[in-house]
């Protein structure tokens, strides 16, 4: 499988009060054509700031993007382009939906203005075409009467139907990557479901590539087919989902599978992990999962690299080269 | 509900807002909370679960007298919660308190933490000078944070910090009742597991009895002794956990334990997945509240029509269908 979109090395440093900020610190990544990754972490993980690096959507300042970092998609770095150049991979190319519908729509132009506007700036189409393509979109994403929904505003529609409205703006250039930031997080879960189910059946359709941030394993478990784990601006464990969840060989994923409460199994609480997430001014040294981690021994005082635990899975874990544990 | 002394009963709970809609205002009543209906045993854990615009924090709040219901009856240990004025209220209060999801919100910016938790303590008269400081270090510990923290402001604690300090600041009265407000909600998946087993812990040595509100079916199957699910202002099943949890008659509550999404690939469950949004407060469908989205075989005229009694369909188990 060759790439669609390679990311190499992605280090990104944001200038605060408290000195720098590594938010993301050396992720390397690829997503083949038709590929769901989900990049799976908690608050100040990094994973929303990767997902903005790779659609330059950083504001530079704060943001610092490192100049030896590479976003190669389908071979050309996004890193480097700006103009039209820029404008035609974050059309057709690569195109994100954001958490809050809300916050994402602007409040005063219709729903159809908004789609429309998005179409004419990366295509060369009448104004009447892109309305066209529009009400088809909106028709795609299973908004109910497409053709009047052009002409109402955001606030007249349910959180649901925003992020359908969004998923349609995102989509009407057809990108081939769709880069989904908690896209469901907002929504209430029987909501939830329909926008899985939804998101599950466009990628069919139109042979998207996916990105999926989440915090939560249950969407990741449901709907990728690979997934990174990052934790401290760093990944540390990559797997297909089946392996991710059978064999988890990161203590953080292990730690974050066990936390998560569910409703099948035992009723029993789950265990927590000790502490909380550093701040991004402040990692560790050496291994960053060292302080909470059940398993830490002296060899963790040294960073570990991804190594490679199994075929296609990787953890950021000194233990992948311990199998008997940790010496104690 | 046959050997469960009732401790906090209540009785068929209205609360609505006025809302101005349009251009000219008119105001039109929005459906809180309907009719609601419910009792908790001393010691155990109600978990009240429902979608937003279900109403659990409208009840919550009134259940805490933050709002006034329009009718129905709140009973608390044998009072009349909602006759109460003045220092009959006061002890209310101190029998009772709330804590809610969004510490950041609720906490004051300004003011230090432990300043924060000793303030109670001051407005109830409960301690002052030295005495008040200890009680603050106590809760502190109490909770699990560190007592040098007290000087610190909120932006300057973690999430799960700042939840911990919005507990203490409930606890500092010495309450008997605690009505959690999505407690966890905001906090990660590593940090709510944390506070979880805190809360369970202080119900343990305090003797707590607990509303938790949630939207996470999941945290409250761990957390809960009783069940109510609500939609639409109203409860429409109540029962044991273990029970609504594991075998939900109502098909709503059927419906959103499927849509719950399983941190395990092998184990994917079909989802029932709902047409349409919930409806809006502002107007209730006619009969069963539930009927647009019912996907319920024997879904007919009645269910348009009349709404249905919330019925016993199991053991101690109840819900609000007519054909469940």
């Amino acid at each position: 499988m060759t790439a669609l979109l390679e990311v190499r090395d992605l280090r990104v440093t944001f200038r605060t009060a408290d000195g720098p900020a590594r938010a993301v610190d050396g992720v390397s990544f690829a997503l083949a054509a038709g590929e769901t990754l989900a990049l799976v972490g908690e608050s100040g993980s990094g994973k929303t700031v990767t997902a903005l690096a790779l659609l330059r959507l950083l504001a530079e300042p704060p943001a610092d993007v490192d100049p030896a970092s590479r976003v190669l998609f389908e071979g050309r770095d996004v890193l480097q382009l700006d103009g039209e150049a820029l404008r035609r991979v974050r059309g057709a190319g690569m195109a994100m939906v954001f958490q809050e519908p809300m916050t994402s729509l602007n409040p005063v132009l219709s729903i159809g203005l908004q789609i429309t506007e998005t179409v004419q700036a990366h295509e060369r189409v009448t104004r009447r075409g892109a309305r066209d393509r529009a009400a088809d979109m909106l028709a795609l994403v299973g908004l109910p009467d497409p053709r009047a929904a052009l002409g109402r505003y955001p606030h007249e529609l349910s959180g649901g139907m925003r992020q359908r409205v969004l998923l349609a703006m995102a989509l009407v250039c057809r990108p081939r990557v769709l880069i989904a930031d908690e896209p469901t997080t907002a929504l209430d879960v029987t909501v939830q479901a329909q926008i899985l189910e939804l998101l599950a059946e466009l990628r069919e359709r139109l042979g998207m590539a996916m990105l999926l941030i989440t915090h939560n394993l249950g969407i990741a478990a449901g709907i990728a087919d690979r997934i990174a784990v990052m934790y401290g601006g760093q990944l540390v464990e990559t797997a297909s989902r089946q392996t991710l969840f059978r064999e988890p060989r990161h203590p953080y994923t292990l730690g974050l599978l066990r936390a998560a409460p569910r409703l099948d199994g035992p009723a029993a609480p789950t265990p927590a992990i000790p502490g909380a997430v550093p701040p991004a001014t402040a990692w560790p040294t050496g291994c960053r999962f060292r302080p909470r981690c059940p398993h830490a021994w002296a060899r963790c005082e040294t960073a570990p690299p991804l190594l490679e635990a199994a075929t296609a899975q990787q953890a950021r874990c000194w233990l992948v080269e311990q199998p008997g544990g940790a010496p104690a | 509900m046959s050997d469960r002394t009732p401790w906090l009963v209540v009785e068929r709970l209205r609360k609505t807002f006025p809302v101005a809609r349009g251009m000219f205002g008119r105001r039109v009543p929005l459906y809180a909370v309907t009719d609601v209906s419910l009792a908790v045993a001393r010691g155990e854990t109600l978990g009240l679960v429902g979608e937003s615009g279900s109403g659990k924090t409208t009840l919550a709040r009134c259940l805490v007298r933050l709002e006034t219901p329009d009718a129905g009856r709140i009973v608390y240990d044998g009072t009349d919660v909602l006759a109460l004025g003045g220092a009959a209220l006061r002890a209310f209060r101190r029998r009772v308190q709330i804590v809610f999801q969004d510490p950041y919100g609720s906490l004051n910016p300004r003011l230090r933490v432990g300043a924060a938790v000793r303030e109670p303590l001051e407005i109830h008269r409960l301690a002052r000078g030295q005495e008040a400081h200890d009680r603050v270090a106590a809760l502190f510990a109490e909770v699990g944070l560190d007592p040098a923290y007290r000087d610190r402001f909120p932006h300057e604690l973690s999430g799960g910090q700042r939840q911990r300090v919005g507990i203490a600041r409930a606890l500092a009265v010495g309450p008997e009742c605690l009505v959690l407000d999505e407690p966890v909600s905001a906090l990660d998946v590593s940090v709510q597991a944390q506070v979880l087993a805190l809360l369970r812990d202080l119900q343990r040595h305090r003797g707590l009895t607990y509303v938790f509100i949630a939207h996470d079916l999941a945290v409250v199957r761990q957390m809960a002794t009783r069940v109510a699910v609500m939609y639409l202002g109203r409860i429409v099943e109540e029962g044991p956990a273990d029970a609504v949890l594991a075998t939900p008659r109502h098909p709503y509550t059927v419906a959103l334990l499927s849509a719950v999404p399983v941190p395990d690939p092998a184990t994917q469950r079909r989802r029932i997945v709902l047409p349409g949004d919930p409806p809006s407060p502002l107007a209730p469908p006619p009969g069963c509240p539930f009927h647009p989205r019912c996907p319920h075989p024997q879904k007919d005229d009645r269910c348009r029509q009349e709404l249905p009694a919330l019925d016993e369909k199991a053991p101690d188990q109840r819900a609000r269908c007519h054909y469940a």
